[in-house]
């Protein structure tokens, strides 16, 4: 999916969770972040294959952020004594596997590749529906919220 | 180890194979038993010969590889027998530090977890952080000389190297296949053009390359 649905989801969970201090730097590099980390490494390639041409099938993905990469993020939750690494790569992976293209889950250790789920859908609808849904949370979270503060 | 340790062990490679008629493998199987002496020793409290122990294990580990290299004999079972008895050797050694007290049981499990993860990954990325047992030295050294968790600020270290050495790794093979891929692409498509194909028509432009064009 596009930066914006990652965006949103992740300030649902953070605020969901009443996350806090470092908590919130962890929720937003994992959920949101590692997009930032993994697309510029493929930037190089993606150019010299087809300049500045849109090629939305191009595999520019990483094992960073498919589900193999649960392979170092659960130990490092533990190390850090948190899930919250955990959740939103969770969420990440989650969110991009609604979307329909290619997707090397378990690279390099398979070759299995898939389009994620869903995909009988536009992955445009899903784009606005996850922005909607999560829009309306933030937004009745946030009245929430106000109404707490107002009553105290 | 690896060739350039070759040299510096040339006499005790050439005495364990020539004068003590020692293969490759039998040398492997001699430095994990020192290997889990250093475990027993330093679980038993006998830190100083534990490290000892290690680093003569050490030696010997470099002295199976440089026997093979020497003599021409190598084999995938060597190879495969000397990464068996490292994790081994390195699960024990960590085990041993956690019994002693000088490392969390779960400060060595997950060292070791990423040490098997980094060696997964090893054969399709070609990368090996390695030196685990020289940071368990600067451990040591810490803990005698400063009087500080040594030991588990050594662990933290080989399991954040490792951990990293596997995530980079994945990356690394990835990219690989990657421009694999769209080297095989651009052949085809250089093929298509030269025999007069007609290309496959391009993806329409995306939301964000409408919005900056």
């Amino acid at each position: 999916m596009t930066i914006l649905p990652h965006l949103l989801l992740t300030t649902v969970g953070v605020q969901a969770l009443g996350l806090e201090g470092k908590d919130i730097v962890l929720a937003y590099g994992f959920g949101y972040g590692i997009d930032l980390v993994d697309h510029p490494i493929k930037l190089m390639l993606y150019l010299r294959k087809n300049g500045r041409k849109n090629e939305k099938n191009y595999h520019w993905r990483t094992p960073l952020q498919e589900p193999v990469a649960l392979c170092w993020i659960i130990p490092l939750s533990l190390y850090l004594g948190t899930a919250v690494p955990v959740l939103f790569f969770a969420s990440h992976f989650f969110l991009d596997y609604l979307v329909g293209y290619e997707k090397r889950p378990w690279y390099p250790f398979s070759t299995y590749s898939t389009e994620g789920f869903l995909t009988r859908f536009s992955d445009g609808a899903k784009e606005i529906w996850t922005c909607a849904i999560c829009g309306v949370a933030i937004l009745a979270m946030g009245v929430h919220q106000i109404a707490i503060l107002g009553f105290l | 180890m690896s060739k350039a340790s070759d040299s510096i062990l040339r006499i005790p490679i050439v005495v364990a194979h020539e004068k003590l008629g020692l293969s490759p493998n039998q040398i492997s199987v001699f430095g994990f038993l020192l290997g889990l002496a250093a475990a027993g020793l330093t679980a038993a409290g006998l830190l100083h010969w534990g490290m000892i122990a290690l680093g003569l294990s050490q030696i010997v580990d470099g002295v199976d590889g440089g026997v093979a290299r020497r003599y021409n004999l190598q084999s995938k079972k060597g190879r495969l027998l000397e990464v068996v008895f490292d994790r081994l050797s390195e699960l024990a050694i960590l085990l041993a530090l956690a019994f002693a007290g000088y490392a969390t049981l779960m400060m060595a499990g997950l060292a070791f977890l990423s040490i098997l993860l980094s060696t997964a990954v090893q054969p399709y990325s070609h990368f090996d952080p390695g030196f685990k047992r020289f940071i368990i030295y600067f451990g040591y050294a810490a803990t005698i000389l400063f009087h500080v968790p040594g030991f588990q600020i050594a662990l933290g270290v080989i399991f954040l190297a490792n951990l990293t050495a596997f995530a980079a790794g994945t990356v690394i093979a990835d990219y690989r296949l990657q421009t694999e891929i769209d080297r095989q692409a651009l052949i085809r498509r250089e093929n298509e053009r030269a025999t007069g194909v007609p290309p496959q028509p391009d993806d329409p432009p995306s939301f964000l390359s409408k919005l900056f064009s």
